[in-house]
């Protein structure tokens, strides 16, 4: 599947689609940290063909997110995969601390904890999912995992499937989780921070990291939030 | 003239018996909480039952007596306990202790506590999880997740809630009500080792 492929209904205009559907105002509560996401608006296009779509969310698991995938007929599956990255990160570091003096007191190295990680994460056999929420995932990931997360996620994906990421332009002020308010709205959580954000990405190096994808499309927000959509 | 005259006391049932030994009352969470900081605390002293002691006398329950006491609630695998095996039934079933197996309750609900962890498939009408289960998950009727859930396995149900903080590394898949789910769907945990195997037969 490609953009240029995918014919779009010709009759869907701005005030059309405000019509339909309620907007984030009315969606979510009037405190709510929404931003509007059109990524997740491409995202959503590209899957909406395919009958009973997988779709994996690498967030936790919100009811509404949930909702919003099931009321369509997409299958829809979740792993948090950067609180499982610190609870195994936790759990090494307490078997490191009960070990016996000199025994398994060796540095390890940050290759070795990846694989051993993804022995464990992340385990879907290939060709499994139409489309990917990766979230701002990338950035908090360190340099050895992340490759090896994407090989992982590439062969997961089915051919012509899509990863939704986003990017901070800056480092962010602090840490949010993310959920699905509409098919265009994405509500940001302020959550305790469970991981440091590792770096900021530039743009050659986002599109370096996704180098196995064959199109890419970015999306930057008001918040300078770059919103990058690969499809495989 | 500084005699105090004998008043009459009021009368009770206790004073005409022998005093009780002081008997400490156990302090619930509830009674602590209403408690005033600046009050000092007083022991608590309960006072003997004015009805004379029963003499000990065993007790023999009726046919009756017990099939409504297991009737009268669901059953509890409490903190502590250890269960490896299959459970099946029709009761309902809370879980507060390590279960490992299957467990198959088809017309009950089955409640996962807080400290409860489960290591086994579970299908019954309801279910409601606040502690920590490996394993799949399919309901006829409801699934709660809890907000100190964590699951990993597969959900299966025509209806689910999922509470803020909850944890679930499965796919959630959604029957229709009252449908008894089939076997849970993919896709199913393939070990590293096999996938590297499929994969080198491909190259090959």
């Amino acid at each position: 599947m490609n953009w240029t492929a995918k014919a779009r209904a010709a009759t869907t205009s701005a005030v059309a689609v405000a019509r339909a559907k309620p907007g984030p105002v009315a969606s979510v509560a009037p405190n709510a940290n929404v931003r509007a996401s059109n990524g997740l608006k491409e995202f959503l296009w590209l899957i909406s063909d395919i009958e009973r779509a997988r779709v994996l969310d690498l967030g936790p698991v919100w009811q509404s997110t949930i909702n919003f995938f099931i009321e369509r007929g997409y299958r829809i599956s979740t792993e948090d995969l950067l609180r499982s990255w610190k609870d195994f990160l936790a759990t090494e570091e307490e078997h490191l601390r009960q070990a016996p003096v000199g025994e398994g007191g060796e540095r390890i190295s940050q290759t070795a904890l990846a694989d051993k990680f993804l022995e464990t994460a992340l385990q879907y056999p290939e060709d499994s999912y139409h489309g990917i929420l990766a979230w701002d995932l990338f950035d908090y990931l360190d340099g050895e995992l992340l490759p090896r997360v994407m090989q992982r996620l590439y062969k997961m994906l089915c051919a012509g499937g899509s990863v939704l990421a986003q990017f901070h332009s800056r480092a962010p002020e602090r840490f949010h989780r993310y959920r699905l308010v509409d098919k265009q709205t994405i509500e940001l959580l302020p959550a305790p921070t469970i991981a440091v954000h590792a770096r900021v990405f530039q743009n050659r190096e986002i599109l370096d990291i996704f180098g196995q994808f064959r199109t890419s499309k970015t999306f930057v927000g008001r918040d300078q939030v770059r919103e990058a959509l690969f499809l495989k | 003239m500084w005699r105090k005259p004998n008043e009459a006391k009021p009368s009770s049932p206790a004073s005409n018996t022998p005093a009780p030994a002081p008997m400490k009352l156990q302090e619930t969470p509830q009674a602590a909480s209403m408690k005033s900081p600046s009050v000092s605390a007083t022991p608590v002293v309960a006072v003997a039952p004015s009805t004379p002691a029963v003499p000990d006398v065993p007790v023999v329950a009726s046919p009756a007596h017990v099939s409504a006491l297991m009737n009268a609630g669901p059953s509890t695998i409490s903190a502590g306990l250890k269960i490896r095996g299959e459970i099946t039934g029709t009761s309902d079933l809370i879980i507060d202790g390590d279960t490992q197996g299957k467990i198959r309750l088809t017309n009950g609900c089955v409640t996962v506590g807080p400290n409860g962890r489960v290591t086994a498939d579970i299908d019954a009408r309801d279910i409601v999880i606040n502690g920590t289960v490996q394993g799949n998950l399919k309901a006829s009727g409801s699934v709660r997740l809890g907000p100190s859930s964590h699951v990993e396995g597969s959900v299966l149900t025509p209806r689910i809630g999922i509470d803020d903080g909850a944890r679930l590394r499965g796919n959630v898949e959604m029957t229709r009500l009252g449908e008894t789910p089939s076997a849970a769907p993919e896709p199913a945990k393939v070990p590293a080792a096999v996938r590297v195997a499929v994969a080198n037969a491909r190259e090959e």
